[in-house]
């Protein structure tokens, strides 16, 4: 069983991060204790401000930590000069390089910096190493083209690919999905998933995008100012963890979509009756009105959803007199 | 190894015969004229007897060879300083290094007789004056770079940059009306110097100088292309951006700090060239950058010299003059062609 469980590729004990300007110290949160391990997609998650970023920059050892230990690999990153930490950790950051003039491959190959001395141009050896970045996260066929005539999602693909080339066995990326439309989103979320699962890397991400997140990531690192809460999204979920990032605002988290929601006041019961796809949609849609599902209890307002093979046909009783809908958009406007 | 595009060859070859051109052409027409035949004669017979071998030898020469690596070295310190501080529109002149020379030699010139009570001894003033230029574009480079930390708005930069260099201008007239009479007309000698001021002795100070600076740019090409990134991008690939920094530092303050040390300050070749560069080679890679600003810089401010003995009859325009003229256009060229500043790297 022992050679089973995945060797720890970062761990910290009793981490601080922060910022220290002269005298003063300005600690982000409480010490940090984790562990990431061969293989995991971890999302970190946690609200504006908080110190993603800097815990990205404290754990990529381009920022100092405040106090505590990082070990990669089992060594104690204080024995790794910044080219051993370049082998071993990359990072994908918020820092938008547009250019006219740069081309994809070229921008790739800067990735090999720390594996060739730092005044050669680069070998074949690294030429073959760019391609195969390119073909992993499928933009072989843009090595020529500048930069700038990338889209968003483009362009952060391309930065995965030289983080690629930098290969290193722990990839951190700095709010990856930022910016980018939705299906980009998923795009970046399932690639950095194949990235674990087929080359064993540790890709380790901070973003806002919970839901499609949840949806990739073995691990959720849920960042607060009393520390770091880890463990399997769904654990988190259950236990209320998640919740807690949003108190106080009006959106909330529901487990059961998998999606956020505008934490508004159901004042009205409502009872719905249907069933499949049309039913669910319907109780978003009266949900969005202000309602909840509630067939127990008197009320004066009720949905029908009858179904026959030409059409769908929405039945709402308000107050004893009954109005046919035919579409959710009709049933809306009655309810009004 | 470095892979050049067939086009790309082209235009290095088609700069390289270019700039062999026009230095013959520059040294051929000065401002006085050499009948071609004896033009001709006296440089392959190479005979002290001919009466144009003081023109040529003395003073053509010297003045083409200057031109050479102040082109050069004009061109790479704006390189460096374009992508050190990710900044298209930085140069030695704009960003007041320039200034920050003419503003240490100043201190020496004027103040060394305040202090000791004596002229600067000539024997070791030629390196002296070079010193007090580096020192002096070092301490302008050194407050850019601080401000750059806390401020990364490209023309807040630049704002910052002439103001620089206009306190170190104000400073500068400040203490001439303090000198004495001999230091101020030493001093004044020493701005109207232009291309044609450098004499053979000081060409041995000179070059050296200038061939260091070229010499740390050239170990620097693969470091840029990284900067480029950003700084996080940067560290995060094993770059010691410090170390970087410094290097580009020293060869910045050596390279315009020569230059202006021996012609005084001559603008817009820095800010312009890399622009030029990039235009014809269609690249950010420093590996075909830094040569290539030094063959189009070397070919400009050649094109400059030749330009400024146009009139003839021993005049000659004033060499800042010529540059400012070919370089502005470029420069507003740029900024009209590319809405996006940021973009043009």
């Amino acid at each position: 069983m022992d050679s089973m469980i995945p060797k720890s590729v970062i761990e910290t004990k009793g981490l601080t991060i922060g910022y220290a300007k002269r005298n003063t110290v300005k600690s982000l949160c409480a010490e940090i204790n984790v562990e990431a391990k061969q293989g995991e997609l971890i999302a970190l998650i946690g609200s504006n401000g908080i110190g993603k970023s800097t815990l990205i920059k404290t754990l990529c050892l381009i920022h100092p930590a405040l106090g505590g230990q990082i070990r990669i690999d089992s060594k104690p990153a204080s024995t790794f000069t910044r080219n051993d930490a370049a082998k071993s950790i990359s990072l994908v950051s918020t820092e938008l390089f547009r250019s006219n003039n740069l081309k994809v491959g070229d921008l790739v190959g800067l990735g090999r910096y720390p594996h060739g001395n730092w005044f050669a141009p680069l070998n074949g050896q690294d030429q073959v190493i760019i391609q195969t970045a390119l073909s992993d996260v499928g933009m072989t066929e843009f090595a020529h083209r500048p930069i700038n005539e990338l889209s968003d999602g483009e362009y952060q693909r391309v930065m995965i690919a030289r983080a690629m080339a930098q290969d290193t066995p722990i990839v951190f990326l700095d709010e990856p999905t930022a910016f980018l439309d939705l299906s980009n989103k998923f795009i970046i979320f399932a690639l950095l998933w194949r990235l674990t699962r087929e080359q064993s890397k540790t890709v380790i991400f901070s973003t806002h995008d919970i839901n499609i997140a949840m949806q990739f990531a073995d691990v959720f690192w849920v960042m607060t100012q009393k520390g770091l809460q880890v463990g399997a999204p769904e654990d988190l979920l259950m236990d209320g963890t998640i919740e807690k990032l949003f108190a106080g605002s009006d959106v909330y988290f529901d487990a059961k979509s998998n999606q956020f929601r505008n934490r508004k006041s159901l004042n009205q019961s409502i009872c719905l009756q249907g069933d499949g796809l049309e039913f669910q949609l319907t109780k978003l849609a009266l949900e969005r009105l202000g309602f909840f599902m509630d067939c127990n209890k008197p009320t004066n307002v009720s949905v029908k959803i009858t179904k026959t093979v030409q059409k769908t046909c929405w039945e709402l009783t308000k107050n004893g007199i009954t109005y046919k809908c035919n579409s959710i958009s009709e049933l809306q406007q009655a309810l009004r | 190894m470095i892979k050049l595009r067939p086009k790309q060859f082209l235009v290095f070859m088609l700069l390289g015969l270019l700039s062999v051109a026009l230095f013959f052409i520059d040294v051929a027409f000065g401002s006085v004229k050499i009948p071609f035949q004896e033009f001709y004669s006296t440089i392959i017979s190479h005979d002290p007897a001919s009466v144009w071998f003081t023109t040529l030898f003395e003073f053509r020469f010297p003045k083409a060879w200057v031109a050479v690596f102040t082109g050069a070295a004009l061109a790479v310190s704006g390189l460096q300083m374009q992508t050190l501080f990710k900044n298209p529109l930085a140069g030695p002149y704009i960003l007041g290094i320039s200034s920050g020379s003419s503003l240490g030699v100043a201190l020496l010139v004027l103040g060394f007789p305040v202090i000791f009570g004596m002229q600067v001894p000539f024997l070791i003033s030629q390196w002296a004056i070079v010193f007090a230029s580096w020192i002096g574009a070092a301490a302008i480079l050194l407050l850019i770079m601080v401000v750059s930390i806390r401020i990364k708005d490209i023309m807040t930069i630049l704002v910052f940059g002439i103001m620089f260099g206009s306190a170190a201008t104000a400073l500068v007239s400040v203490m001439q009306y303090y000198g004495s009479d001999a230091s101020v007309k030493a001093f004044v000698i020493w701005t109207l110097g232009s291309l044609g001021g450098v004499t053979n002795h000081q060409l041995s100070v000179f070059i050296p100088s200038i061939l260091a600076g070229l010499g740390i740019a050239l170990v620097l090409p693969k470091s840029l292309n990284v900067m480029l990134l950003g700084e996080n991008y940067a560290r995060s690939m094993g770059l010691h951006v410090n170390f970087i920094r410094t290097l580009i530092f020293i060869s910045t303050s050596l390279l315009a700090g020569s230059v202006t040390a021996f012609c005084g300050p001559i603008g817009f070749i820095g800010i312009a060239v890399p622009h030029i560069a990039r235009m014809l080679f269609r690249t950010s890679d420093h590996f075909i950058l830094v040569p290539a600003s030094i063959l189009i810089g070397v070919n400009l401010m050649i094109l400059s010299d030749i330009i400024s003995q146009l009139p003839g009859n021993g005049m000659v325009l004033p060499i800042n003059s010529i540059t400012a003229l070919l370089g502005i256009p470029v420069v507003i060229w740029i900024i009209i062609r590319n809405q996006r500043l940021t973009s043009l790297f």
